[in-house]
């Protein structure tokens, strides 16, 4: 690992002390250095740690025509491998440096540098990119078209330009991107009238603008009503939740080819939830946690969120012709049950088993001294096997939960019984009362986790009698 | 006071009535504070509905009325065995509880460095009173170091000196000596104003003066129906930390002539404590809501709504008879808004411990002050 790589690593565990606004006069400040040089390794290795505050915090990027040029796709990028199957509804990152690069070539240097400058000229929180957005995009979707166009009627430029773009998989996203172009003034203007992502909930007013795009995509150009399902699913925090706003925009008589669109919404929906689903199997697999204590506990309550999201989509499904639809929802609920077991039920005995016979070194880091990253996992272990408690049954884990935790309370008993037996047996000193104290405290705490509050109190009040009790003065 | 107001909009009229928070991690008590009636404790838990009033149990009845976290179990028979119904006995039984590791050892780790660095402010508090009455009192002839301070020695030294300038204020230097220790003891949690890092009083109003900025802002920008509770927060916040200020200026006037302060101390130091006990009463219960906040800005904007009504249900607005004249009108006014525009709060008041929300109410206890 080389200084700099773990420099990156160490800034990305306290990136999350870094205050927001602090955070966005960085973030501004690498993009200046990063305009016009989407090579710099420093400044993109510094604003891919900061990725994720990013997507959270949302400062107001430095605007490139690069980046003009992407807005209205945003919300659909991936971070899936170049080689991955073209996903319906998603565009890879990876597509748009190659793509912006062969824009800068049709419409030349001097169209590009005018638009840097006119976006300069902009104030740092000009809210609407929509006027410079309607210079650039058509501009490209008119040359994106032509080498689509070309590329479909001619097998050797389509073999030119497929590598040019990192694959065929890459080349089936410069066609979505050419789709996105064709309409994207409306998708954008769609955009900048919601809320941010991920959309929880939307107003009467947020449904009206979303059936003003429709209609106004139906009026020019019909065949692109897709794009606009693709940019409403990646927007919203529930994919599933997509079936009930395109009835609500129809109960305002907006419906347009909405209507038409059912299959592909269902589509689409049911491929989002899965890929969802898939980027939680990458981070996983990825083993990065980058110092994090709540691997676990995060892991969990995204799966519930996702529960909540298929059963929603279930119910929206049912009576339809989405049989096949529910199915694939169903297939992607019993990866998740898959992933439950073996990240979160699974070994969670094992684990503790090894913190009690270590627990004389353990205790101390419990009760905050030192480094306590060790304790906090077991505490991440125990609260994520809690919070799947709420879900177990529904994905038919409700034994393997429930004996899992029966074999760490067991565990964890015969720890504490031992120990009250020592004690009693061998009494104590006031010198080595407190270690004691501190093992039962931690032993208490690992209960409550797993077993709850009355059990765990139970201990706590025998175990401190047994010290009071046997305590000697000298 | 006008009766009719008072009693449809009821709120505690004074701090001891209000009570003192007490940081528990039991998601259905959050917000809750203890108060002393007669000899009794009391629990004054904040309506979870948003509605006015608060519900006020009797202590001892708390584990058998909510089912408790271990935490709340061993910090509520803390609080019953000595008393306390303060900001300061409260605090002093949280950190004992919390440092035995269970509410987990991030906030076990933050309680064991807080008790620590009380500690060394008493050290750093002597030395700048020392040094402020050496200075003041010789017009700078004399001379005190931080060593003065450090051992034994260094105080019989420290004693010397101030036996050399105690004639100017008529006493001898013995009992100079005890009376800048016995006030170091009272600003322990202020500190002085020329102290490079502030103690935790002085620190949580800068905190709160921060969230009232930062919340504010939110609630410019945020375009939800809670916006308008944050610009409430926001304005509770800077109407707290500016009373505290004041307040503050109070406490630190007496530093300005130590001579008058040591020489009329019997009057000196019941003030000065009077006017820390009413800043640790006012700064009292903001540790939560501004870790909630501090976590919350980095959060999607629908979680940052969620905090934005979670907060503004225990706000801690300042008891109406603590403040006078348009200050007043001014407080009873956010009270009426606040009922308006809070909700109810389904999560926070199932009958069983929710984990999540326990994790939430553990993390904010780490960052605590």
């Amino acid at each position: 690992m080389t200084d700099v790589t773990k420099a990156l690593g160490d800034l990305s565990q306290r990136l999350s002390q870094i205050p927001e606004s602090t955070l966005i006069e960085i973030v501004w400040a690498l993009e200046g250095k990063r305009a016009g040089n989407h090579t710099d390794q420093t400044a993109l290795g510094l604003l891919g740690q900061f990725r994720p505050r990013l997507q959270l915090v949302r400062p107001n990027r430095r605007m490139s025509a690069k980046r003009l040029f992407a807005m209205p796709f945003e919300d659909m990028l991936t971070n899936a491998p170049k080689t991955q199957s073209k996903i319906i509804g998603k565009i890879s990152r990876n597509v748009i440096d190659p793509a912006w690069d062969m824009m800068v070539d049709k419409l030349g240097r001097t169209e590009i540098e005018q638009l840097e400058t006119a976006i300069r000229a902009m104030p740092k929180n000009h809210a609407s990119w929509l006027e410079l957005g309607a210079r650039l995009w058509p501009q490209c979707a008119k040359e994106m078209r032509d080498i689509v166009t070309r590329a479909e009627k001619n097998v050797s430029y389509r073999a030119d330009i497929t590598p040019k773009l990192g694959g065929p998989e890459m080349y089936l996203d410069f066609q979505d991107i050419t789709d996105v172009m064709e309409i994207a003034v409306e998708v954008q203007g769609m955009r900048e009238a919601l809320p941010p992502k991920p959309i929880v909930a939307l107003t009467d007013e947020d449904i009206e603008s979303i059936g003003k795009t429709v209609m106004a995509v139906d009026a020019r150009m019909r065949q692109r009503a897709p794009v606009l399902v693709y940019a409403l699913v990646a927007r919203l925090d529930q994919p599933t939740e997509i079936l009930s706003i395109f009835v609500r925009v129809a109960e305002k008589g907006m419906a347009g080819s909405t209507g038409e669109l059912a299959s592909i919404t269902t589509e689409v929906m049911v491929t989002d939830m899965e890929q969802r689903f898939e980027e939680v199997r990458r981070s996983i697999a990825s083993g990065s946690n980058d110092g994090k204590v709540t691997v676990r506990e995060d892991l969990a309550k995204e799966i519930e969120h996702h529960l909540k999201g298929i059963a929603q989509g279930r119910e929206q499904l049912k009576g339809q012709s989405g049989a096949a639809a529910s199915r694939r929802l169903e297939r992607v609920k019993i990866k998740l049950k898959d992933v439950v077991n073996s990240n979160i039920i699974e070994n969670a005995s094992k684990d503790v088993s090894a913190v009690l016979a270590d627990i004389g070194r353990l205790a101390a880091k419990a009760a905050g001294e030192g480094d306590i990253g060790e304790m906090q996992l077991v505490e991440d272990r125990l609260l994520a096997l809690q919070l799947a408690a709420k879900y177990a049954g529904e994905l038919g884990l409700d034994k393997e939960l429930k004996d899992e935790i029966k074999r760490v309370e067991t565990q964890i008993d015969g720890h504490t019984g031992r120990l009250f037996g020592d004690i009693r047996s061998r009494g104590l000193t006031v010198e080595n009362r407190q270690d004691v104290e501190a093992e039962l405290y931690s032993s208490v705490r690992m209960l409550e986790l797993v077993v709850g509050a009355d059990k765990a109190e139970k201990t706590l009040v025998e175990g401190l009698n047994v010290i009071d009790e046997n305590t000697r003065e000298q | 006071m006008d009766g009719a107001v008072s009693k449809s909009f009821w709120a505690p009229p004074t701090f001891a009535e209000r009570g003192a928070s007490v940081p528990f991690t039991t998601p259905i008590i959050v917000g809750s504070r203890v108060r002393g009636h007669y000899d009794e404790l009391e629990l004054v838990v904040p309506n979870p509905s948003g509605a006015k009033g608060n519900y006020i149990l009797g202590w001892k009845s708390l584990p058998e009325v909510f089912s408790l976290t271990v935490h709340d179990r061993v910090l509520h028979r803390a609080l019953d065995e000595a008393g306390a119904s303060t900001p300061e006995a409260v605090r002093g039984a949280t950190m004992r509880t919390a440092a035995t590791g269970l509410a987990g050892p991030a906030a076990a780790k933050q309680a064991k460095a807080l008790l620590k660095e009380q500690e060394d402010f008493k050290l750093l508090i002597q030395f700048s009173l020392l040094l402020e009455t050496v200075t003041q009192l010789s017009a700078g002839q004399l001379q005190i170091t931080l060593a003065h301070v450090q051992s034994e020695t260094g105080r019989q030294q420290a004693k010397l000196i101030l036996a050399r300038v105690a004639h100017k204020v008529n006493i001898e230097g013995n009992e100079l000596y005890a009376r800048i220790e016995a006030w170091s003891d009272l600003l322990g949690p202020i500190g002085t104003p020329k102290l490079t890092r502030a103690p935790r009083l002085r620190r949580m109003r800068q905190r709160i003066e921060e969230f009232a900025n930062s919340i504010g802002g939110w609630s410019e920008v945020d375009k939800s129906e809670h916006a308008p509770l944050g610009g409430l927060a926001s304005l509770v916040a800077r109407e707290t930390a500016a009373l505290a200020a004041e307040t503050f200026a109070v406490a630190d006037a007496y530093l300005e002539k130590i001579d008058k302060t040591v020489a009329a101390w019997e009057k000196s130091q019941t003030e000065i404590g009077d006017a820390i006990e009413r800043i640790s009463w006012m700064l009292d219960g903001w540790d939560l809501l501004v870790a909630m906040w501090e976590d919350a800005v980095v959060k999607a904007p629908h979680e940052q709504q969620a905090v934005v009504q979670e907060l503004a249900r225990i706000l801690p607005i300042i008891p109406e008879e603590e403040v006078t004249g348009a200050r007043r009108d001014k407080i009873r006014e956010i009270g009426v808004q606040r009922r308006k525009l809070v909700k109810p709060m389904e999560d926070w008041v199932t009958g069983t411990i929710d984990a999540d929300l326990r994790t939430r109410l553990e993390k904010y206890k780490a960052k605590a002050a």
